[in-house]
């Protein structure tokens, strides 16, 4: 008998970067885990919220500096209307690390903020734990 | 309404802190500004109360504005909002006329807090400041030596750190090679130290590089 695995529900992940090496970076190395599916990437603060809207993801992962705008518009757009994009969970991965703004990102509803430059290891950790089960 | 206006050269820092403060009843955002320059534009329109200002700015750096708006705008409160700690900075910026001193790593109340105390003319002076300044008062522990420069010297100091000549000094700052000369050997005496190089390797030794 042949025992089918049940499929396992993916983690739609969105990503909002603006710079396309690390984008493609990202993307590879989560495309590597399991029950991963990258839906789209935004480099723009406009785009990014259009993506968001339409793909509704699980997790978005969201620079703060962005070609137009920032990530701080997406992440509070998405704590505005949460409804609009099927309330995904947020985390930011940036250079700026200041505590001053983490705080004020911790308010816009961000469940972690990684350190660009250090944190990219914690980062796929965090997305491993995410995955449903 | 409290004015307060933003100098930092970070898109993003600034972006945060007009949110953050956006939502603060009775703080209104006078303006921003990228850099120095900008920032004294700015001023000569837009009135403020409070203006946070960073230190590590393109072009001037934020001792220099600092400097400047002691010189043009007395009645301004400057609260000096840097990403070096406190014992980099703190208490040289404090006696050349800040009047307090934050470092990024603060909270959001902390940050409330000391641009309420300096709007009703206060000083205000983080935990780690007055640490520093009570350690400074304690017989036999004194100040780190550059915290001790007056502005000039500072400005000077930072600009030799980083190569400039005595020369190129002083067409920067409008002061004669004769006077930046001066004031290079008063500022090397203070320093305990020989040259320009020892000089530099002073201010990467203590973190003092603004970039």
């Amino acid at each position: 008998m042949v025992v089918h695995a049940i499929p396992h529900r993916l983690l739609k992940v969105a990503l909002i970067e603006d710079s396309s090496l690390l984008c493609r970076t990202l993307e590879e190395s989560l495309g590597e885990l399991a029950g991963v599916d990258v839906v789209g990437q935004a480099e723009d603060e406009r785009s990014a919220i259009e993506l968001l809207q339409r793909q509704r993801p699980d997790l978005a992962i969201v620079d703060l500096q962005l070609r137009a705008g920032s990530g701080l518009g997406v992440l509070r757009a998405l704590s505005r209307h949460p409804d609009q994009f099927g309330h995904p969970r947020a985390v930011v991965f940036s250079n700026y690390g200041q505590a001053l703004l983490r705080e004020h990102c911790f308010a816009l509803g961000v469940e972690r903020f990684f350190d660009k430059a250090t944190q990219m290891g914690e980062l796929l950790a965090y997305v491993r734990q995410a995955m449903p089960s | 309404m409290l004015r307060v206006a933003i100098i930092d050269d970070h898109e993003i820092v600034r972006a945060g802190l007009r949110e953050m403060l956006a939502e603060e009843m009775g703080i209104d955002v006078a303006f921003e500004a990228a850099s120095g320059e900008e920032a004294l534009e700015r001023l000569r329109e837009t009135g403020c109360d409070v203006l946070l200002l960073d230190l590590a700015l393109p072009g001037q750096s934020g001792v220099d504005v600092l400097r400047t708006l002691r010189q043009r705008h007395a009645a301004l409160r400057v609260l000096v909002l840097s990403g070096y700690p406190e014992e980099r900075y703190a208490l040289a910026m404090i006696r050349n006329g800040a009047d307090g001193y934050l470092c990024k790593e603060c909270g959001r109340d902390e940050l409330l807090q000391a641009i309420r105390t300096v709007a009703q003319g206060r000083r205000y002076l983080s935990p780690r400041s007055a640490e520093l300044l009570a350690e400074e008062l304690v017989d036999g522990s004194p100040p780190a030596l550059h915290q001790q420069l007056s502005g000039r010297e500072l400005q000077i100091f930072l600009r030799l750190s980083r190569g400039q000549t005595v020369s190129e000094i002083g067409g920067e700052l409008n002061l004669s090679v004769k006077t930046v000369s001066t004031y290079r050997t008063r500022l090397l005496e203070k320093l305990g130290v020989g040259s320009n190089a020892e000089l530099a390797a002073y201010a990467v030794r203590n973190g003092l590089m603004l970039e």
